[in-house]
């Protein structure tokens, strides 16, 4: 099931970056199949009851890779799919970075650094409320040079917040260059571990391990989870993969053509 | 008046389930009685201010009236960017309480002066601005506050301010009237209110009636009691423990100039070159003139 969403995630994202010419889609693309796999196989939400006390939180923290989303949320029903492709444009309801005008959104994003807080205070008040559901947040791993994330990430495991579950879409390069040349973030599996949170490192373009990562970390109990997907930026665009201009340049014609006819 | 805002958080708590309130790791021998009834709805976040306002964020969303407490510059420059995308731009039912509004903690240098608060909360989108001069002015607004279900910014003074009101306040608006419109008039906004209560009585005893109301609610829903008000007057002196770049002086010459026959205002605040002075309150305020004695040397001026 989530490879077959993947796919339509893959040419909402193409089709919406290339059309609208704008910057972002290799982090779209890096998280893709992450996406693929939560929107279909791991979070409960519902088009006809969006605001259920019982539904699980998502919170895209990366807020520049709204496209990823907004495709996700319409294809589960959530709006009018003709919606995409007004992206970005004049008076559109789908602007650039996340908001949470738009059906399904918990929450707007867009300068890095704030969803895993709020994923956290969500999750404090419904550990209170004894509403068993999750918080999910995923963040980049450029974000992660935000000292408010790290805040964020120390007292969850402080408070031992085991209903939040982040996922770390790392694929290693943030806007002007990789990250190991920024702020070197490795070795970041031992970093989360010894902040004190349940710690994943898996292929973030791997469905199974995917799966396998949310079903495991679900159970988990006494401390707060996170997944560190490991993946490629740019993912499916070959001139694309793993480079930094898929962090500005939109897809081209041919590019998009390309992809279409590989669906 | 710290105090009196965790008397009046309490007395409210106690009949909500939702109530949080978090800190900034402040509050010693001040929030003690409210984390004794309400220890599940307390949280001491550190010393981490930009993820205290995220948690509120996230907090309000799930249905929570939430408060969060910190000194004035770390409850608002610090993590303006939260207050600003995720409180504001959400909508949401987070109080920002700041103690040091002003100047009472002026001996502990720049970084403890609470000058620019006002600027930097009263334009967000959604936001109000509450500023009482004393703990009867601060019941009138908490009463405010806890109807008020959209972001509000508390500025606190410190502890220790007189008393300027005999009984509890009645006003039906959002500006309390001191003394009645008189051809100069003070508008004042904060704890500063004991130097313009001085100084009417100053000119009182001359048998010059000076106007003064107290404005402790900046928001959009203050400005036509402020506009009515400027135009039947003359003459306004603003009053304030705060930069006069975009505070109260500010907000209330914006409200001046839209009228078709604009009221002169005269803003006395912090002054701009004068800004990183040390020393205690009064000293500071003195050198400001935005004490008793430097508010008549303007009406002084004025009635020459």
């Amino acid at each position: 099931m989530s490879e077959l969403f993947a796919k339509k995630l893959l040419e909402d994202v193409v089709r919406m970056t290339s059309e609208a010419k704008t910057s972002h889609v290799g982090g779209c693309l890096s998280c893709l199949d992450i996406i693929s796999v939560l929107f279909t196989e791991v979070i409960n939400i519902d088009k006809k009851n969006p605001n259920s006390k019982n539904r699980d939180r998502f919170i895209l923290s990366k807020g520049h890779t709204a496209a990823i989303i907004y495709s996700a949320l319409a294809n589960k029903g959530f709006f009018s799919r003709k919606w995409l492709s007004t992206f970005i444009q004049d008076g559109t309801k789908l602007p650039g970075h996340i908001d949470h005008k738009v059906p399904g959104v918990e929450f707007s994003t867009g300068s890095l650094g704030h969803g895993l807080s709020v994923g956290l205070g969500m999750a404090l008040s419904m550990r209170y409320n004894n509403i068993k559901s999750n918080v999910y947040v995923l963040v980049s791993d450029g974000e992660m040079n935000t000292g408010s994330t790290w805040e964020a990430i120390m007292f969850a495991a402080h408070h031992k917040v085991d209903n939040l579950i982040c996922i770390v879409d790392k694929n290693k390069i943030q806007s002007f260059g990789e990250t190991k040349d920024i702020i070197n973030l490795d070795p970041l599996y031992e970093k989360w571990e010894t902040y004190g949170w349940n710690t994943y490192d898996i292929d973030g373009h791997n469905h199974s391990e995917i799966k396998k990562a949310f079903i495991d970390s679900k159970k988990y109990s006494k401390k707060p989870s996170v997944i560190i997907c490991n993946t490629i930026k740019g993912k499916g665009i070959k001139d694309f993969e793993g480079r930094l201009i898929s962090h500005y340049r939109p897809p081209s014609e041919d590019q998009l053509n390309d992809i279409l006819k590989g669906i | 008046m710290r105090n009196s805002f965790v008397e009046n958080l309490v007395k409210y708590a106690s009949k909500k389930k939702n109530v949080y309130l978090l800190t900034g790791d402040l509050g010693f021998s001040v929030l003690e009685p409210f984390i004794k009834k309400n220890p599940k709805n307390f949280f001491n976040m550190g010393v981490a201010e930009q993820n205290m306002m995220g948690v509120s964020s996230g907090l309000a969303l799930e249905g929570n009236k939430v408060f969060t407490y910190s000194i004035s510059n770390f409850a608002t420059s610090r993590c303006h960017e939260q207050i600003r995308n995720d409180i504001c731009y959400h909508d949401l039912d987070v109080t920002v309480v700041a103690v040091g509004g002003g100047l009472p903690y002026g001996t502990h240098g720049y970084t403890h002066h609470g000058i620019e608060d006002i600027t930097i909360t009263r334009c967000l989108p959604n936001m109000t601005v509450y500023v009482p001069a004393d703990r009867l002015e601060l019941e009138f607004c908490f009463n405010k506050i806890i109807k008020n279900t959209s972001p509000k910014y508390l500025r606190l003074a410190k502890g220790g301010e007189p008393d300027l009101y005999k009984k509890k306040i009645s006003a039906s608006g959002n500006v309390i009237c001191h003394k009645k419109l008189s051809e100069i008039n003070i508008l004042s906004c904060g704890s500063i209110l004991v130097e313009a209560i001085d100084c009417c009585d100053f000119y009182k005893e001359k048998g010059i009636n000076v106007g003064l109301f107290s404005c402790p609610i900046i928001s959009e829903e203050t400005k036509p009691e402020i506009k009515k008000l400027l135009s039947k007057g003359k003459t306004f002196i603003t009053l304030e423990e705060h930069k006069k770049i975009g505070g109260f002086g500010s907000y209330v010459s914006e409200i001046s100039v839209s009228l078709e026959e604009p009221a002169r205002v005269i803003s006395c605040g912090v002054l701009s070159d004068g800004y990183d002075l040390v020393g205690n309150q009064k000293y500071l305020r003195s050198l400001h003139g935005i004490d008793k004695e430097g508010l008549v040397k303007v009406i002084n001026k004025l009635l020459k």
